[in-house]
């Protein structure tokens, strides 16, 4: 087996993603939370409050074993973009800590995901938490990022530049 | 520890609703653009479309230089997308299932133009490399809600589908 601990690779990308996140957050124009890309989609304020709510997703995946829920939780009252990073650091802080009390051995037991009674996942839970948290995660701030554009917002590179961070501005 | 099999399942879990978008591209529409600045819908498209190619030179080289990147063969119509990524999604489950273990602490180096811009065990690249592809299909959902086609579910519900 390779030598690579998957607690480390899980804490690393957690890092890492959360820092790239909280340079989007800050600059979310939350003056203009009702704003909709098309009739059906969610307004920007929805959607960058529920990314900084999912940054909490984590602690439910690291310490619970069959996780269930019916629809997301009771959104806090934001109307700042400082108080969107101030409940996201804390959201952020909660999985962190749960990834430190984490060991490798917890990370290969399984895990399973139900919505009302239907399976969404089952396998291990370092693969839960890559793919029902983080990429869950990565998704809604993909959205949020194309959202920020689409208002006029710079937006810091994710995975290398962006259109108005090139290679070498950070 | 990570492992291959850890990888494949991540890759496996985006396969199918990385498909389900494929299928809905508009190829009436791959100039859209939703702002000035943004890339046009084909090419992003064609991004999601072939990012399993990423994997595989991630899998069978120690490094990749922008220099050497092979511009992909355009598809005309959404059944080319659809099936050339059918076939690099094989091409990738195998590449992964035939890897030896080992090779996944091996180091593996993206340049541009000569220069190391990043480097890591060929594991962590592999897994970044979904969060990558699961990125721009986001985009490219929102790309879709503008032109009013539905997006499908992948995290539970979406508006437009339970799963």
């Amino acid at each position: 087996m390779a030598n690579i601990s998957f607690k480390k690779v899980l804490q690393d990308e957690f890092e890492h993603e959360m820092a790239t996140t909280r340079k989007l957050l800050e600059r979310v124009p939350m003056d203009k939370a009702d704003w909709v890309p098309h009739p059906k989609s969610s307004p920007l304020g929805k959607l960058a409050i529920h990314v900084a709510q999912l940054s909490g997703m984590g602690v439910g995946i690291l310490t619970q074993t069959d996780f269930s829920f019916s629809g997301i939780g009771q959104r806090p009252e934001i109307n700042t973009a400082a108080e969107l990073v101030a409940y996201f650091d804390e959201n952020v802080k909660a999985t962190h800590e749960a990834l430190e009390a984490t060991t490798d051995e917890e990370l290969a037991k399984p895990w399973k995901l139900s919505f009302k009674d239907h399976k969404i996942f089952e396998g291990s839970r370092a693969v839960a938490f890559q793919t029902i948290f983080l990429n869950h995660f990565i998704h809604h701030r993909a959205q949020l990022g194309v959202y920020l554009r689409l208002n006029d917002v710079a937006i810091p590179g994710s995975y290398g530049p962006s259109a108005d961070e090139p290679f070498g501005s950070s | 520890m990570m492992t291959k099999q850890d990888i494949l399942e991540e890759f496996n879990e985006e396969v199918g609703g990385t498909r389900k978008m494929l299928e809905r591209v508009p190829f009436d529409k791959l100039d859209f653009k939703p702002s000035p600045k943004s890339m046009p819908l084909g090419q992003l498209a064609m991004m999601v479309g072939t990012i399993p190619e990423w994997f595989l030179s991630v899998i069978k080289q120690d490094s990749l230089d922008t220099g050497d990147f092979k511009q992909p063969t355009k598809p005309a119509n959404v059944d080319e997308l659809v099936k050339e990524f059918d076939r690099e999604v094989e091409e990738v489950r195998k590449a992964l299932t035939e890897m030896d273990e080992k090779s996944l602490e091996v180091t593996w180096t993206f340049k541009m133009k000569g220069k190391t811009i990043m480097e890591d065990p060929r594991g962590i690249v592999l897994s970044q490399t979904v969060r990558h592809l699961v990125h721009h299909r986001a985009q490219l959902g929102v790309y879709l809600k503008m032109n009013g086609i539905p997006h499908p579910a992948f995290y539970g519900p979406s508006g437009d589908e339970q799963q």
